[in-house]
């Protein structure tokens, strides 16, 4: 699905360049979850942002879905966001004095939808992260972990090929990460392709695999295991449509996790 | 469709940005107000005077003391206007007679004299122009009669001592008592009062504060010797040019060849009027752009100012798809929205005022002419779209990474 092949990326300081990214290869199958793992500074929101279009590296190739993305012009690139690529950014990045749903709606502002098939997309999406009950309610008024899950469903509501997280529960207490973490394996099960970057341990072990990243250099695989499998059916058995519940489930989930299954086996 | 969705989300930020969007809105009203205002007022008091022109009739000639208008303009200070007196003409009652009798094409020639007098009637009295004209008068202005006739040649010829009194002189002398058949006394001389006339507006003249009488009788009561006008009525419009110059022809040999005398036509007067309007509303056109320029530049600040606070969220929707066009838009439409509201509202100031204008004024009109509208919105169209474009265009530069970086 996305081969990103020998990509660098520097900055220029005065005369000297400073590299960010250094021959970057990577590939990721559809429906695959992946995490980035890496200390600040490492080069994850860099990486995230050539990954969905935002930013271009100096050399290397990407291909997403076959098609060599790197030459587009900016309409089509910016086409090729809107329509084909969920963003989930650093620090929420909601729009503090609309509403939740008119967050969730800006990407489709842009698409040729009708005002009714927004409407209804938006609802879908609110529904997956368990957001429905406050479409009315100002960003600014939310808490953190409520922040985050108008952020993913904004990321959902264009129905993407390819979700980018961007240390998606980096700011949140334990609770809320964990529902957050609920709804990216909720995800995930739904046959998702998910890049997840973070720089904390528990988050990243939710992916199929993960890899570490270090000074810019891809420094290898942590593990390469899907630890949700055996978690899957309590998960759904738990229903959770609110956040206590979504928790719970989470926390559930992450005890299990302690005991890894093989990854072909999780693949339903 | 799309170019709803930006007008929608420029009026969405606008709302965020109240105070400042108010300001910049100021500006506008202020602008579109001045230009709008001072234009329908132009334009109503040129409708004004032609249409009292042609009230007045575009087959009339004036003759008028010619010594001040035969000065260049720019020598025009109080005491030469001062000096358009019935002292200083020389035209005469004889005239007047002399051109009915000896060019065909005049139907009517009607002098008019007037000095300053005091009316009385029984303890009242108040200050009048004491006028004297001929029975043909009330036709050149179209008067109409609040009570009794006009003077005829029966009065005329018999010196009959008869008088009319304008609007005024009858309500400060009679009050809403019946004037017609009493006795007012001017200059020592009873008159018996034989019309009043209805008010009449018209600009440069004043009816309503005279009292009219037999020609020959204010040079007998007065030491007034000469005709302060003559008004001439040509049979027919065409034949102006021509008539007049034979009117010319028959004072200039009474007055044995001196110019000291002016023939004025309506249209001339029109034409000038006309001159003067262009050139007035030329200077208005040039101070109310300068107006547009301020505001203009005030809206520019205010959006470079909004589109610097908001670099995260035009960042934001270029990321997730907004089209460069679309970015441009947005701030294009909100720049528009701004000066279109601003230029709104005071449209609507300005036809306020007119109308208020129009209620202490009554002779001026109060139209709020098609045009008037249109060069506003025009000018506040080109100011939106030309200030609001370098907004615009610096929203359009912003990338998305930059704006997104979390710090
Ligand atoms: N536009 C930029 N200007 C200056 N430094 C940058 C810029 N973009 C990235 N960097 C630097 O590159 C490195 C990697 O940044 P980033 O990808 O944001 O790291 P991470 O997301 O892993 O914390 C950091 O040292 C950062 O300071
Ligand atoms: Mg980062």
């Amino acid at each position: 699905m996305i081969a990103l092949k020998s990509v660098t990326k520097h900055i220029a300081d005065g005369r000297r360049k400073i590299p960010i990214l250094d021959d970057v290869s990577l590939f990721i199958d559809k429906g695959e979850f992946v995490s980035v793992i890496g200390p600040s500074g490492s080069g994850k929101s860099t990486l995230l942002n050539i990954l969905g279009l935002l930013d271009k590296p100096a050399t290397g190739n990407y291909i997403f879905a076959g098609e060599s993305v790197l030459g587009l012009s900016s309409g089509r690139l910016a086409a090729f966001r809107n329509q084909r690529i969920g963003f989930v950014f650093q620090m929420f990045m909601l729009l503090p004095r609309m509403n939740v749903l008119e967050n969730v709606e800006l990407p489709l502002l842009y698409s040729s939808l009708s005002r009714r098939e927004r409407r209804q997309r938006c609802k879908e999406a609110l529904d997956q992260v368990g957001m429905l009950e406050k479409t009315r309610q100002r960003a600014i008024h939310l808490s953190g972990g409520e922040k985050q899950r108008v952020a993913i469903a904004r990321a959902l509501v264009n129905n993407p090929e390819l979700i980018l997280a961007d240390e998606p529960t980096g700011n949140l207490d334990d609770d809320a990460k964990h529902a957050i973490l609920h709804i990216f394996s909720q995800l995930r099960r739904q046959g998702r392709t998910i890049v997840m970057v973070t720089h904390d341990v528990e988050s990243a072990r939710i992916a199929d695999r993960c890899l570490r990243i270090q000074s810019g250099r891809i420094s290898g695989y942590d593990f390469e295991a899907n630890p949700t499998a055996s978690v899957a059916s309590a998960a759904s058995a738990a229903s959770a449509a609110s956040a206590a519940s979504a928790a719970s489930a989470a926390s559930a989930m992450l005890q299990n996790a302690a005991a890894p299954t093989d990854r072909e086996e999780a693949r339903p | 469709m799309r170019l709803a969705r930006s007008f929608s989300a420029a009026l969405h930020s606008m709302w965020d940005y109240k105070g400042r969007t108010f300001l910049a809105l100021i500006g506008m009203l202020v602008s579109s107000l001045l230009l709008a205002f001072l234009l329908a007022l132009l334009h109503n008091f040129q409708t004004s005077i032609e249409g009292q022109v042609q009230g007045f009739g575009l087959r009339q000639i004036v003759a008028m003391p010619g010594r001040v208008l035969n000065r260049k303009i720019g020598q025009f200070d109080l005491s030469t206007l001062l000096s358009i007196t019935t002292l200083n003409s020389t035209l005469t009652y004889q005239d007047a007679v002399n051109v009915k009798k000896r060019v065909p094409g005049v139907v009517a020639a009607v002098p008019q004299t007037e000095i300053v007098a005091s009316a009385h009637y029984g303890q009242k009295s108040t200050e009048i122009l004491y006028t004297g004209t001929t029975p043909a008068f009330d036709k050149v202005f179209r008067l109409t009669l609040a009570e009794g006739r006009w003077l005829d040649q029966t009065d005329l010829q018999s010196m009959a001592q008869s008088i009319v009194l304008g609007a005024q002189t009858k309500q400060a002398l009679f009050g809403k008592a019946d004037a017609v058949g009493k006795t007012v006394v001017i200059k020592g001389v009873p008159f018996r009062v034989v019309g009043v006339l209805a008010p009449k507006e018209l600009i440069g003249f004043n009816f309503d504060e005279r009292a009219y009488t037999e020609y020959p009788m204010v040079i007998d009561t007065t030491n007034v010797r000469h005709a302060s006008m003559i008004f001439f009525t040509v049979s027919n419009h065409a034949q102006v040019d021509a008539v007049s110059g034979q009117i010319d022809a028959v004072i200039s040999s009474d007055h044995h060849g001196t110019k000291d005398y002016m023939l004025v036509k309506a249209d001339e007067a029109l034409h000038i009027v006309n001159i003067l309007m262009k050139l007035v509303t030329a200077v208005t056109v040039g101070i109310a752009g300068v107006s547009f320029l301020v505001s203009g530049i005030g809206i520019m600040n205010v959006m470079l100012l909004v589109v610097n606070e908001r670099t995260r969220e035009i960042g934001l929707r270029k990321a997730v798809g907004a089209k460069s066009y679309q970015v441009l838009l947005q701030f294009l439409a909100e720049a528009l929205i701004i000066s279109l509201a601003g230029s709104g509202i005071g449209l609507g100031a300005s036809y306020g005022l007119i109308k208020l204008l129009g209620y202490y004024f009554a002779a001026i009109s109060t139209q709020m002419p098609g045009y008037v509208v249109e060069y506003s919105l025009l000018f506040s169209i080109l100011t939106g779209l030309v200030f609001g474009l370098a907004p615009a265009l610096k929203a359009v530069r912003i990338q998305p990474v930059d704006a997104l970086r979390y710090e």
